[in-house]
């Protein structure tokens, strides 16, 4: 096992935590979030030997970064797979995951917490990327543009469509109400 | 130049995101001090932010799943698992049959909602389509054959309710899915057939847990047992002797 592949086991256990919490932003479900997880995180060990670290003498919390970074974008490639796999299928068979609205129907009041997360859930899939990356990640632009390999440019512009509309959503329900 | 159309929404979140550059950020914040409505839409932003880590933050103090740890400790040999993206292209090995949609039309005409547990990337699929009909897999399949009714540990994906023998002879087992729906499995032909999954009982509940929330048998699933001609739960015991020697039927 490389030196690089040591570091990156080492490193993992440190990025799991953040590496669920972006899983959950992006599933419908704890329990898909995990299964995200567990995916990436099975692909990322598969692939270990493609990990890149940071030059020799960086400091544990830019290993760290590097990691993350690095996880992030598997768990977003694992994503839009896992969607492009079922999309088809899920609309021949009940629609868009009829059960999530089923489950969500019978609660009468909708607490705040699941007003934003519902709001998240009916962003475009890119601009939730975006908004997960940035807002509760804490990325810098280009970080969440290298996980997205997207242009920074592009990042800013989803980013800013997602604001917005995240904004414009609660702002209708707390009217609403 | 007033300052409601100096600044736009993009400096604003840049702002917010702290990614402006120092002097602009400096400007901003001077005029935001005059206008109240500049000063609204930063606050507004920020709140945005504040909320969305109070809403998928509590997830970072969660202990780490037993499945995680286990994935953390990498493949257990070079075939234990295969390539996620190889097996997910294969796919179902061939579309389904007739009879298969049948099966499915039939179940959705009981209120089940099958997509969910059918369909599910290629982690523990708890049910696939195998030679014309529905079968249970992986933690579902483990569940049916191992596991003794009512004594499912917390943290399982599967648990069973109680065991009967149909009219026919075949012993089949009442299970429960964690994600919330409930079935009845018949053991036939060295699998356990999957004869109904009835989502129809669905009581949200907290997040992760059985959603399941009472132990009673609808009345869609007391009826497909009724059409199973269920016999008398077997008894712990009984299930036991099962485990020790198989599930197929006797031959009678």
């Amino acid at each position: 096992m490389s030196d690089a592949v040591v570091l990156l086991r080492q490193t993992l256990p440190a990025v799991l935590p953040r590496l669920r919490r972006f899983a959950r932003t992006l599933t419908r479900n704890v329990h898909d979030a995990d299964d995200l997880a567990q995916i990436a995180l099975e692909r990322a060990l598969l692939r270990a030997a493609q990990w890149r670290p940071p030059a020799s003498g960086a400091m544990p919390e830019q290993i760290e970064t590097a990691v993350r970074s690095w996880m992030f974008g598997i768990v977003k490639n694992a994503w839009i797979d896992n969607r492009r796999a079922h999309q088809r299928e899920r609309r021949v068979v009940i629609g868009d995951d009829g059960m999530t609205e089923i489950a969500d129907g019978s609660h009468s009041a909708l607490e705040e917490g699941l007003s934003i997360a519902a709001a998240m859930e009916h962003l475009p899939e890119e601009q939730r990327l975006a908004v997960s990356l940035v807002l509760i990640e804490g990325l810098s632009y280009q970080e969440a543009a290298d996980v997205m390999e997207i242009p920074v440019g592009t990042l800013t512009s989803r980013l800013s469509r997602g604001r917005e509309a995240l904004a414009a959503s609660l702002c209708a329900k707390e009217q609403a109400t | 130049m007033s300052t409601q159309s100096s600044w736009d929404s993009a400096r604003i979140h840049a702002y917010v995101d702290g990614a402006l550059d120092s002097e602009t950020a400096a400007r901003l914040e001077a005029d935001s001090r005059n206008d109240t409505e500049l000063a609204a839409r930063i606050a507004q932003q920020r709140e945005l932010s504040a909320r969305l880590r109070t809403e998928y933050s509590p997830v970072l103090d969660e202990p780490i799943p037993q499945r995680l740890r286990d994935a953390l400790m990498g493949p257990k040999s070079p075939t234990a698992i295969k390539p996620i993206g190889t097996a997910r292209k294969a796919g179902p090995r061939r579309s389904w049959s007739l009879r298969e949609w049948s099966a499915l039309a039939a179940a959705l005409a009981f209120g089940a909602l099958l997509g969910p547990f059918v369909f599910r990337g290629s982690t523990g699929l708890p049910i696939v389509s195998e030679g014309g009909r529905l079968v249970a897999a992986e933690y579902l399949d483990d569940a049916l054959s191992m596991q003794i009714a009512g004594t499912a540990t917390e943290g399982t994906l599967a648990r069973i309710d109680l065991s009967f023998r149909s009219a026919g002879g075949e012993y089949c087992r009442v299970f429960t899915l964690r994600r919330g729906a409930r079935g009845v499995a018949c053991r036939r032909d060295g699998g356990w057939s999957v004869e109904i999954l009835d989502a129809a009982q669905l009581s949200a509940s907290e997040p992760g847990g059985f959603r399941q929330a009472s132990s009673a048998l609808s009345p869609t699933m007391l009826s497909a047992m009724t059409t199973l001609g269920a016999g008398a739960a077997l008894t712990p015991d009984e299930e036991r002797q099962r485990l020790g020697s198989g599930w197929d039927a006797a031959p009678q």
